[in-house]
Formats: structure tokens, sequence, C-alpha cells
């Protein structure tokens, strides 16, 4: 049997798959149970400092080949979040803390708080696309180079534990965005966000399904959007890379893996797969490094960039 | 994707009437059949405004029977047919029919999400029992629907102004005493089910109860549904009694709509 454990910044994880935050992130019952069905470690839905209602329904939509969301980033806060990661790390999961705020201070705080409830990195959120009018935080700084190094470093100050800074591929050019955030501390880059805007109109309804209208685009569709970024992104860092966007299989793993991803997330693929989504590819894995006369998933690490 | 596809969009149709039931309840039919089991669920759309989940009381054609309680069901009340309106499912696992002699509670607002299973289990030929609560007598709904569809009918209100007088746990009791049923289905406010299930695990009677927890996403993608991790929306909302045993939360804790946990049994029943 391979070797599927991968080691991002010193966290041990049994298998590269995560799960995506804001994907079943709310109850600690119900991620330690995605963990118990097979993932490596579990993102938590981004959290700030007060509690937050979201967006009025619909938030998402799905189709057979892209999903949409515009959740609003809904929350119960960093307070009442507390007994859900003693859930998790009670039962020994790797915890990843994603985390926004409306200033660079306050975001600081936040994650330090995370910190002393002891989980195992901070992912800070620079690229959610679903704001209300005048909200400064997630993709307003994650589109800015500036904005991008502040933020890191103001969390980065505050925190001792591994720093991943999450980007939205909704930019110009990825690279310099991502070399602002390790250059201001980030310890890992995870990519992507969803993509968009997009919109999706109900033609009887003739208007918008979504209540926010536009949301973030993410599920299979996305896939060679994102892999692309991951492609380009190996190719100008060297710390450890959390590839995501698309992933609905295992062959989508070994693609982000290959292109130079340390580990991957899953989000949307919940929906196409269920939960069991993380057992099935660690076993598509497994077979696959077996059958190819792999050691350990380490070896395809980077692969296709040495083509 | 190993799996077959919950369905992912609303199906937007025009309303074909709004029937008041009584002052509080509502019974909208729409333009649409959908194929499901007794206990599924369905989001419904008012375009522009909000998306929320509801039992379907009949299927063909699309009827929902509503509980006006806050904005969104007044909303509902409101519409008028020709109106559009959006639906998404059937979502969940419904209840598993079983037995020959049932004996179905629905408290309050809940009766609506027992009502297709009592129409189902009667049409089949099994003996079926309803014993439908309320508070008092106005509230009270679809009572001779169901008697007309050969349901055996036990109204019950906590003023006595219909039928039994007290809570329903207590006539199930009642009737335990005098019938033996091969399965008991309930939903209701959740004091109801918790007070009904001690009577039923003490006459070790199976069960299946239909839970409500709040829902974004009905598709088990927001985690807002979670019990003891179990998605409401996708592993419920019926649960057997093996299942509910596990569900610790009942009775005790529920989700508010940012996801932090409060009293389950605050909540402003229907
Ligand atoms: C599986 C399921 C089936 C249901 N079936 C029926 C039915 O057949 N008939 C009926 O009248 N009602 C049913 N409900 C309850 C119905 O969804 C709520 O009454 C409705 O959403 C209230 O909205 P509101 O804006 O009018 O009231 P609000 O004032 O917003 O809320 C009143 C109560 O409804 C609850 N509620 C509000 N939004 C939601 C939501 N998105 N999901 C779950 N609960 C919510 C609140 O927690 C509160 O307890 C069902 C709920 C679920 C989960
Ligand atoms: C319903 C939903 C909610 C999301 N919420 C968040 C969030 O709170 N924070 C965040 O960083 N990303 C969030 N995302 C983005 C995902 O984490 C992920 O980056 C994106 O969906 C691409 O991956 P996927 O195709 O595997 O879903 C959300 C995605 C979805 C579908
Ligand atoms: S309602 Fe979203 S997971 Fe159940």
């Amino acid at each position: 049997m391979a070797d599927l454990s991968v080691n991002l910044c010193g966290i041990k994880l049994r298998n590269p798959t995560i799960l995506a935050s804001g994907v079943l992130g709310v109850s600690g019952d119900t991620m330690k149970r995605v963990y118990d069905i097979g993932a490596g470690a579990i993102t938590l839905k981004s959290i700030t400092n007060e509690a937050r209602k979201g967006h009025p329904g619909p938030v998402m939509l799905a189709t057979d080949h892209y999903f949409m969301n515009a959740v609003g980033l809904s929350g119960q806060g960093v307070e009442g979040v507390k007994d859900e990661v003693k859930i998790l790390k009670d039962a020994g999961v790797p915890v990843i803390a994603s985390v926004f705020a409306a200033s660079f201070e306050e975001c600081g705080d936040i994650a330090a708080r995370f910190e002393s409830y002891g989980v195992d990195a901070i992912e800070l959120n620079i690229s959610c696309p679903n704001l209300s009018a005048g909200e400064k935080f997630g993709v307003t700084i994650g589109t800015s180079c500036d904005l991008t190094a502040q933020n890191t470093a103001a969390v980065k100050k505050k925190t001792s534990i591994p720093l991943i800074v999450k980007l939205s591929p909704n930019v110009t050019d990825i690279v310099p965005i991502a070399k602002a955030a390790v250059d201001a501390g980030a310890d890992m880059i995870a990519a992507v966000n969803t993509f968009g805007p997009g919109l999706k109109i109900d033609i009887e309804a003739a208007r918008p399904v979504l209540s926010n209208k536009l949301g973030g685009v993410s599920g299979p569709g996305i896939l060679p959007l994102a892999l692309a970024i991951i492609w380009r992104l190996r190719q100008a860092i060297e710390v450890p890379i959390i590839a995501m966007g698309g992933i609905t299989k295992y062959e989508d793993v070994i693609e982000m893996m290959m292109a130079g991803a340390d580990a991957v997330a899953i989000g949307t693929g919940v929906y196409y797969s269920g939960i069991a989504i993380f057992r099935e590819l660690n076993i598509g894995l497994s077979d696959w490094l077996d059958s190819h006369g792999y050691q350990s998933i380490s070896e395809i690490k980077g692969l296709a960039q040495k083509a | 994707m190993s799996r077959k596809l919950l369905p992912g969009l609303p199906t937007t149709v025009p309303v074909t009437a709004v029937t008041l039931d009584n002052e509080r309840m509502v019974t909208i039919t729409l333009d649409a059949k959908i194929n499901m089991e007794p206990g599924q669920f369905v989001m419904l759309w008012i375009p522009g405004i909000d998306e929320k989940p509801f039992s379907v009381l009949k299927p063909d054609p699309l009827t929902i029977s509503i509980a006006c309680i806050g904005p969104f069901t007044n909303k509902l009340r409101a519409l008028k047919p020709g109106d559009k309106l959006g639906y998404r499912g059937p979502y969940g696992k419904g209840f598993k029919i079983t037995g020959k002699k049932v004996l179905i509670v629905g408290g309050g607002c809940g009766l609506a999400s027992v009502a297709h299973l009592a129409t189902v289990c009667s049409g089949q030929g099994i003996e079926t029992h309803v014993l439908a609560a309320f508070k008092t007598k106005t509230e009270a709904f679809h009572l001779e629907t169901l008697e007309k569809a050969g349901c055996i009918m036990h109204p019950c209100t906590d003023d006595g102004s219909l039928g039994f007088k007290g809570y329903a746990a207590a006539l199930v009791a009642e009737l335990l005493q005098s019938n033996t049923f091969d399965q008991v289905y309930a939903c209701g406010p959740e004091m109801m089910l918790v007070t009904t299930r001690t009577v039923l695990d003490e006459a070790k009677v199976p069960y299946q109860f239909s839970l409500e927890r709040y829902m974004k996403c009905g598709i088990g993608i927001c985690d807002q549904c979670s019990m003891n991790g179990q998605l409401v929306c996708q592993d419920g909302p019926v649960f057997d009694q093996t299942q509910i045993v596990k569900l610790t939360e009942l009775g005790k804790f529920r989700r508010l709509v940012t996801g932090e946990k409060v009293s389950a049994i605050t909540a402003p029943s229907c």
C-alpha cells in the first residue's frame, strides 16, 4: 500500500484530501464524520468575530457541471465555534481555521483566538467573492498585492502556527499576489476560491436564482482553470500549495499533485459524490499509486512540471 | 460522480390555488407534480424573496400546507393564483411504510408533514389511526380530508375544545392501552416528540419521527441542519428509533440561521 501521508509545514496528514472551507464546516460532529470517512484534515467554514446570518435563500445552486454559491459568509462567530473545534481536537482531527475580518487587527485577534483553541493552522480567506455592499474583506483584499501583504503580516504577527493564505482566481495575474503573501509571512498558499462572479437566471421567474444574484462558481467545470493556476503558482513559489477547485475524482487529485500541489481540498465534490468522496478518493489514489509502482504520493508531486 | 444528483435548481411554475384552512393554515397548490415518498420535502422559492423547506401534502398536483408564522410563510399566504413559485426537491429520506395497523401523530402544522403518509397508508389498506393534536379547536385543519381518506381520527387539544383534552403523548399512552400498533409515526413540536418518545420507548413500540432543523441548502452542503453530525436534510428528515437514540440534540439544541446553537424548545412552534 502506497503511503498517502503528507507533511504540511510540520502538520502531518494521513492523506492529502482536506475538506474545503464552507462545505459542511459548521458542526464539529459533522466534520468529525467527514474525517472518520476519510478526509486527511478539516477546514472550518470562514469565521469572523460576530455571528452573521448570510444572504437569504437560495444561497446555492447546482447543475451537472458547475455549482454556484453566495452564502454570504454566515457563521456563528469565533466564540460559538470553540465547542465545535473541541469536538475535532478531542478526536485528534487536524483542523484548519479559516478567518476573515473587517480590519487587519481584528483578523489577527481572531486567528490568535483560534490558536488558543488548539487548531493546527490558520487559513486567511482574502478571496470570498460574496460580499455585501461596503464590506471590505474577502476578495477586496485578495485582488491587491499591498492589502494581501498587510493582512498576511497582521495575522502572522499574532500567531505562531502555520499560516495559509487562500487566494482568489479572479485576478489578472495571481503570481504577484501569491508572492506578496509569501513575502509577508504566509507559510502555505491555498488556491483557488470560487471563480466569477457567475450568474444563473431562472427564465420562468425572469430573475437570478441566487438571492445575491451573483455567486462564486465551483465544481467540475472549474477544474482545468484551477489546475492551470496551480501549475503557474508552482513555478513561482516554493511553499506548500493546497490545491482545490473542481475535484471530484482521484484522477483530478493526481493531476493537481502532478501540477505541483502538496495537498488538495474538496468542497463541491461533496455534492457530486456525498461525503464518501473522501474514502473513494483515497482508495483510488492508493490503487493507482500501487499499480504504477509508486511507494508514496510525494513521488508524483510536480511530475508534470518536469516533462 | 457515483450517484444520482439531487435536484440543484428550482422549477418555477404558476400557483393554481391558495386556500385558507383556518386563521393560520393555508394550502397552496402548484401547477406541477413530483415523484416522491411520503415524508420527503421540497424547498419553496418565492422569486426574489427567500427559500424555505416544506413537506409535501400531495405530490400530484404538488400541494403544500403552510402554517403562517413569520415573514416568509405570510408572503406565501399572500400569493394569488397565477403568481410564480419555485420548488426544488424532493429531498431527504421519507417514511418507511410497514405493518398492518399504524398510528400517525401530527402536532400543529406537523400534521401537514404526516398527512400524505396517512393518505398513502390508508390507501394501501393499512388500519391508519391519526392523532391530530392542536392547541385549540380553531387551529385544527385537514381532519375531514383525512377522515374521508379512511383514517380513524383521534383529535386532541390542549384546552379540550376538540376531542381529547391534554397533550399528544398522554393520548398516545391512552391509545396504546387498547391498541397494538406495528409502527408509530410522528411530526410536531420538539417537546411533543420528546414526550411521545418516552411513552413509545416504555411500550416498546417501533417508531419513525420527522424532524426539523434550520435548512439553507437541502442538499447536504451547508451543514446548517446538522444534529449530532447527521444532516436532517439528507440523512433525515425521517429517523427511526434506532437512529433517534443517537440524536442527543433532540429536545436540547437547534441551530439558528447563523449556525449558533440555542435551546431546541424555544423554537416558535407552528
Ligand atoms: C423538513 C421540514 C419540513 C417542513 N414542513 C413544513 C410544512 O409542511 N408546513 C409548514 O408550515 N412548515 C414546515 N416547515 C417549517 C417551515 O420551514 C418554517 O415554518 C418556515 O421556514 C418559517 O419561515 P418564516 O419566515 O415564515 O418564519 P420565521 O419567523 O423566519 O421562523 C419561524 C420558525 O421557523 C423556523 N425556520 C425559519 N426558516 C427556516 C428554514 N430555512 N429551515 C427550517 N426552519 C426554519 C425558525 O427556526 C423558527 O422556528 C418545515 C421545516 C422543515 C425543516
Ligand atoms: C457552498 C460553498 C461555501 C463556501 N464557503 C467558503 C468559505 O466560507 N470560505 C472559503 O474560503 N471558501 C469557501 N468556499 C470555496 C471553497 O472552499 C473552494 O475554494 C471552492 O468551492 C473551489 O473548490 P471546489 O470546486 O472543490 O468546491 C465555498 C464554496 C461553496 C461551494
Ligand atoms: S440544509 Fe444544508 S446541509 Fe442540510
